[in-house]
């Protein structure tokens, strides 16, 4: 029936949504379509007694269908995020996925087992129609028309959160948290987010589904049933609403026919069930294994920039930029030129912007330059061993600060530390004077603190302009009020992100690979890529973890020349690096690590000198 | 089935249902809904009410048929989960021509397909056992069985016949049991007996044993136990296991008398036990009487009834044959086969106006009408008598399995004794 | 107190054959990464060999060795074929336990139309009944926990004494390590999969011998209480996982003897949501933290 197709195609999308978009593995999604059944239920039968008492269960309201509707989908809205917040506990993905398959287990037991909340196994039934006043033989294609009006409004509002900045968001939050985390996205709040959504279109399904039905029980929803909707999912297209729809189409049709071309054999009309049910196994199989994207993969958004009208006063500062492609050495014309480029479109603006903050701040600090960051006595443990012990050092601002030492020192330890993403057992860490080390790492990265990671971690289904607008920080587009709004109010913000990404693509000699999937690039693009969404996210503290480690030497020239005009245009830097040749070359404060403490501090050449750190290295 | 595959279900289902349906499906034939599940867990009494209808179709199209047109069965597959037998049933209303009766519609989707025959204004004869509809007013609605709390109260009847004071109540978490319950308790306390223990037990678990001992603790005399064949073999073998050997006799329902049930139990208890301690309640099949005879030669003549010995030992399955017959003269006696025209004949037929001849078959309630007399139908299940909620709730018999397996009757207890158990 | 200790016999026995099951599963996630719910399904597939087995003659406890074995090959079979390529394809983890579950579907169907839906039987293989020291069990309980703790034993030695156990833990701890250091990891994993097979067919044996009376459900349904016991313990972790099947069985007993037995589940259940709570990574799980999570 086409109301089974609609109801299964709202839940489809709402966990397609969680799942597919945002990379949330909901194996309890089914519990909210239940939830949404049931809540329906009550909220229309009216008190136990009343029915003659023939089943029990709770509430028993005597709403209209539409307002039970409602607000069974609100109730699954809350219930989704309750579901989310158990995802808080930062377990592995994996863990946290038979977690919920036993939290569904669980629901349906307990269902099943207390006759007094919903009637227990038996399930409730005559649970009114909510088309109860048309004309029985009519109601059906009622049905399917409300239905599919809901679906449509559905599918509508569903395109708000998976396309434009917010689903490019989700999605960057799919492919790597952390990376998503290092550029401000707020992980937690996203995917609670989606999971409130998802709730709701979970709620609706089952609402609707127990109107149209009549009865709902423990054996509608047993935790397999969300694995039926992945598999549908699955091999419509992850990711793709339109995929979703022909998944949802297909695999109950692939049933129908796989069962037709069957000889009915009466003395055993069982085996055709059967063997329906085995060739849909092998189908699916069959499916993942060859063609795991789905029928409608997940579409790639091209790029084109939208009519800039004129008066924006955005100068054509690209006009100025010789076309440059891989080889061509970086014009020093280019970074002055957007550097002077008026308007927050260009690069130097999103960097003027933050450095104009930090330098106005003139503290008395050590050689009239303010340090940016303050390091007091960081203390991390692993088990027995103490990855870092106690580590006090400064960065000054506007300036590239190295941290060197040999292997096992503690520096990447110390890059996370400050960008937030370890957690110290003791010390302190002032950024720009203000006290952060309770700050999570998404709130760090959007007061400034920016960093990079040892193996680049770029989003790799998103194309590599998209991993460059992701970084942008405060999008309109992100927020709910974009999401309300729609294109309109977000469309110039993207068109100036473009353009800014656009010209650091160009810089850095990679325009050409604009619209290619990130996890398409080499070595060296990926790494550079690392850097350049480091930068749009606005940084005013970038922590630079082992950039050039594995780098051809053009590109590793023209990240160093980079570095150079950043610092010059006044960022401020911290440099892991082991190539100790291109830290004298780029920084002035060199600060040593052994063992988890600093041991010396000052200039390149000086230090070569001390013998703690010669010590250290053994090798000079 | 999973809600998402029942997209496929209303596709498949209904096909399978249309080629097996039994009598020539030509212009004019009266097609009889026979609405159960043909497929799935609960398949078994699917095939019986099948049985059911193919035995009716026989005599009647032998007598002539209904209004000089044949009948037919059509089989609608309801699965046994209400998912998928709400579109079934909705497709068969639409689809099929002359729907003009149905049968069937067991408890497990009941209150979801009665509502859609009753509004499609089709009389039918349903065997649920649920509770709910011991007050029903749906007009189309008609029950010749009883419902689970009364054959609750009918196992302890026949407890206390049988001199078991002390009873323990093990029932499966499904709706059966649920059902049956109430009515359980209600007549073990107006019995004066003793219930040991009262226990809902999860289906198809690999180990009872603490529900075993508290049972076994009890001390009962007997056990009044309802469950599948699964969930009821693991718990007796595991109570004799604990109890040196020893179980009590089992009194559970008719809908058990089945092979499934019989070879399960048979296999960890061992013949003797099966023949000789477990007893079958429900509703009531005269053997003796003259009706049964016409009965049984119909079940035994049907060509597509594979197991007729079973079909006859369920009593709740005579019904549909007695209620086919019954609808049939009704509609003779109305001169439609049209719904309302001939739903309210049901009634007078069953009741008998004063002077009304005694018929016990199709054929000869067939040669009165035709006579131009009032006839009363007494069928297989014996006298009719509906209430104001068109419920008529019979006479109750115990039954046990034979060596082979097939039933046997037992005992008779009459109706107005197992009501007496019941409180109002 | 009798009716308590009765019931944690109970349930030692009922939990001996859920940790059986349970050590296995959490053995292949900890080795394979997977989710695998055709767990339930090769465990039913084991309950029916032995049941032919059993048919024709064979003694049970042989009829258990045979068909442990003959798993142990199938699900050694079923990684090569199926998990270790999409593995390699790099097929996230939902798209491997959809993978399993279709698997599950097929294996359980076929043997739906061979042997039929109707309950097939072992008749009564328990043995006497023991008493003592207020505990109730039977010979083939008795043999079973046996065997359990046998296993289990074997295990503990096999992975903490012999080259190969720590080749495997090492494989499952970092497989690209270990292949770095010039362990086979192919070979290793199909050890490990004919070894976590044996005690999946040995569970669905032993399940069959405990339950008597059993159709081709029987996998799936206990499959819940197994990943339940291997959660409880900490996933990856066999020691965990045995404890967890303790837990689980005596929980479950215990309930209910003195509570509703519908609601037996729940309250096993119950435990496990408050573990979860209190310690997600289950009762015995590493303090390392996890892959995911950037090193120092």
């Amino acid at each position: 029936m086409l109301v089974y197709l609609g109801t299964d195609l709202l839940a489809a999308w709402g966990l397609n949504l969680e799942f597919g978009v945002a990379g949330v593995v909901n194996f309890a999604y089914i519990v909210l379509v239940a939830a949404g059944a049931y809540l329906y239920a009550v909220f229309t039968l009216g008190p136990p007694a009343a029915m003659g008492g023939f089943q029990q269960y709770i509430i028993g309201a005597r709403l209209p269908a539409a307002a039970a509707v409602a607000l069974a989908a609100l109730i699954c809205c809350g219930l989704g995020c309750l579901i989310g917040v158990t995802g808080l506990k930062r377990l592995r993905a994996d863990y946290q996925a038979m977690v919920m398959l036993v939290i569904s287990i669980l629901a349906t037991t307990i269902v099943g087992a207390d006759t007094g909340l919903f009637n227990g196994n038996a399930g409730l039934s005559l649970i009114p129609n909510p088309l109860a006043s048309v004309d029985p033989a009519r109601r059906g294609w009622y049905y399917v028309a409300v239905v599919a009006v809901i679906c449509t409004a559905g599918y509508l509002v569903l395109r708000r959160f998976t396309t434009g900045p917010l689903g490019r968001a989700l999605r960057a939050v799919r492919e790597d948290e952390d990376a998503a985390i290092s550029v401000g996205k707020n992980v937690v709040g996203l995917r609670l987010a989606v999971q409130a959504v998802g709730g709701v279109y979970a709620g609706l399904s089952g609402a609707l589904l127990a109107g149209f039905i009549g009865g709902w029980s423990p054996s509608a929803w047993e935790y397999v049933e969300t694995l039926a909707l992945l598999t549908a999912i699955i091999v419509g297209g992850l990711g793709n609403d339109a995929g979703v729809l022909l998944g949802v189409v297909i695999v109950p049709v692939l049933i129908l026919q796989g069962v037709q071309f069957l000889p009915q054999i009466e003395s055993a009309p069982q085996l055709a069930d059967d063997l329906g049910w085995i060739i849909l196994g092998l189908l699916t199989i069959a499916f993942v294994f060859t063609r795991p994207q789905g029928l409608i993969p997940e579409r790639r958004p091209r790029h084109g920039m939208s009519a800039v009208p004129a008066d924006t006063g955005v100068p054509p500062a690209e006009a100025r930029v010789p076309p440059d492609e891989a080889g061509a050495p970086l014009a020093d014309s280019g970074v002055a030129a957007l550097a002077t480029g008026a308007g927050s479109a260009g690069l130097a603006g999103i960097i003027a912007v933050r450095t104009d903050a930090s330098s106005a701040r003139a503290d008395p600090g050590d050689g009239g330059r303010a340090p940016i960051l303050n390091v007091d006595g960081l203390v991390k443990r692993y088990g027995g061993v103490h990855a870092v012990d106690g580590a006090t050092f400064t960065a000054a601002a506007g300036g590239i600060t190295g941290l060197i030492g040999p292997n096992g020192a503690g520096k990447s330890t110390v890059l996370g530390l400050v960008s937030g993403f370890v957690r110290p057992d003791a010390g302190r860490i002032t950024f720009d004077g203000r006290d952060v080390a309770a700050l999570p790492a998404h709130r760090r990265a959007r007061l400034g603190i920016v960093r990079t990671f040892q193996l680049p971690r770029e989003f790799r289904a998103l194309t590599t302009i998209e991993n460059l607008l992701v970084a942008a920080p405060g999008q309109r587009g992100e927020s709910a009020a974009g999401v309300a709004a729609g294109r309109w109010l977000w469309r110039r913000d993207e068109d100036e992100l473009t353009e800014a990404a656009r010209g650091l693509l160009r810089l850095f000699g990679m325009a050409e690979t604009a619209d290619e999937r990130a996890g398409r690039l080499s070595g060296g693009q990926k790494r550079m890529l690392e850097v350049m969404r480091a930068l749009m996210a606005g940084p005013r503290l970038l922590l630079l973890d082992e950039p050039m480690a594995g780098l051809a030497p053009a590109l590793a020239e023209r990240l160093e020349a980079a570095c150079r005009q950043l610092a010059g245009a006044g960022m401020s830097i911290l440099l892991v690096e082991h190539e100790l040749g291109v830290v004298e070359r780029l920084c002035e404060t060199v600060v040593v690590m052994h063992q988890g403490k600093v041991i010396s501090e000052g200039r390149m050449a000086e230090l070569r000198t001390r013998k703690e750190v010669q010590d250290a290295y053994v090798v000079g | 089935m999973t809600a998402l595959l029942a997209l496929a279900a209303c596709g498949g289902s209904s096909i399978s249902s249309s080629t097996s349906s039994a009598g020539v499906t030509g212009a004019g034939t009266i097609n009889i809904g026979v609405i159960g599940p043909m497929t799935g867990p609960a398949a078994e009494i699917g095939n019986l009410m099948s049985g059911a209808c193919y035995a009716a179709v026989l005599d009647v199209n032998k007598a002539g048929g209904v209004l000089g047109r044949k009948v037919g069965c059509t089989l609608v597959d309801d699965t046994g989960d209400p998912a998928d037998a709400v579109p079934n049933v909705t497709r068969a209303l639409a689809t099929t021509s002359n729907l003009n009766m149905a049968v069937g519609l067991e408890s497990n989707t009941a209150a979801t397909t009665i509502p859609l025959v009753n509004s499609a204004r089709i009389p039918m004869v349903s065997t649920n056992g649920l509770v709910a509809y011991d007050k029903t007013t749906d007009t189309y609605f008609w029950r010749m069985t009883p419902s689970d709390d009364q054959n609750g109260a009918a196992f302890v009847a026949w407890a206390a016949k049988k001199g078991y004071r002390r009873v323990a109540v093990v029932f499966q978490n499904n709706i059966g049991a649920q059902g049956n319950d109430p009515g359980v308790v209600a007549a073990v306390r107006k019995s004066g007996g003793t219930m040991t223990t009262n226990i809902t037990i999860p289906g198809d678990a690999s180990s009872y044993s603490s529900v075993v001992a508290r049972v076994i603790a009890g001390k009962p005399q007997a056990l009044i136990l309802a469950g599948d064949p699964q969930t009821s073999a693991t718990f007796l073998s595991q109570y004799r296991q604990l109890n040196g050997g020893a179980v009590p006799p089992v009194i559970t329902s008719t809908d058990s008398i089945t092979p499934a049930y019989f070879s399960a139990v048979k296999k960890v208890m061992g013949a003797g036990y099966v023949t000789h301690s477990m007893y079958f309640v429900g509703s009531y099949v005269s053997p003796a009487s003259h009706a049964f005879g016409i009965y049984k030669s119909a079940v035994y003549g049907a060509s597509q009834i594979k197991d007729p010995a079973t079909i006859l030992g369920v009593g709740v399955i005579a019904s549909i044959y007695d209620g086919i017959n019954l609808m049939g003269l009704a509609m003779q006696m109305a001169h439609s086969a049209s719904g309302p025209a001939y739903n309210t004949d049901i009634a007078k037929i069953a009741a008998g106006v004063p002077g009304a001849v005694a018929v016990d078959s199709y054929a000869t309630g067939l040669a009165a009408l035709k006579a131009g007399q009032q006839i009363h139908y007494v069928g297989v299940g014996g006298p009719i008598h509906f209430n104001a909620f068109h419920n008529s709730p019979g006479n109750f018999s115990a039954s046990g399995f034979s060596a082979s397996g097939s039933p046997t009757l037992l005992g008779v207890i009459p109706g107005t004794q197992v009501q007496q158990l019941l409180p109002g | 107190m009798s009716v308590f200790i009765e019931a944690v016999g109970f349930g030692v026995a009922a939990g001996a054959v859920i940790a059986l099951g349970a050590v296995g599963f959490t053995v292949q996630f900890g080795i394979s990464n997977v989710l695998n719910i055709t767990y339930g399904a090769l465990m039913t597939l084991a309950a029916y060999l032995g049941y032919a087995l059993l048919s024709v003659g064979v003694g049970v406890w042989a009829a258990l060795a045979v068909a442990a074995a003959g798993i142990a090959v199938a699900s050694a079979g079923f990684n090569r074929l199926l998990i270790a390529p999409l593995r390699r394809r790099g097929t996230g983890f939902v798209g491997v336990v959809i993978v399993t579950v279709a698997a599950g579907i097929v294996i359980q169907y076929c043997i739906v139309a061979i042997a039929g839906p109707d309950t097939v039987s072992y008749g009564q293989q328990a043995g006497g009944t023991i008493r003592a020291a207020g505990f109730v069990v039977t010979t083939s309980q008795l043999i079973i926990i046996g065997l359990t703790v046998a296993a289990m034993l074997a295990l503990h030695l096999l992975l903490t004494r012999t080259q190969l156990g720590r080749a495997m833990r090492a494989t499952s701890a970092n497989p690209v390590v270990a292949r770095g250091c010039g362990i086979q990891t192919e070979r290793i994993i199909d050890v490990t999969w004919l070894i976590s097979g044996a005690l999946c067919g040995a569970a669905g044996v032993a399940l069959a011998i405990t339950t008597v009376t059993f159709d081709f459900t029987l996998g799936p349904i206990f499959l819940i209480y197994m990943i339940a016991a291997a959660v409880l313990g900490g996933i990856g972790q066999p020691y965990g996982a045995m404890l967890g099947g303790l837990v689980v069985g005596v929980g479950t007993q215990v309930a209910a003897a003195y509570t509703s037995p519908a609601y037996q589940d729940v309250y096993a259940f119950g435990l496990l949501i408050l573990m979860l709570l209190i310690r997600p990574r289950g009762l015995l799980a590493a303090g390392t933290a996890s892959a995911r999570r950037l090193a120092g």
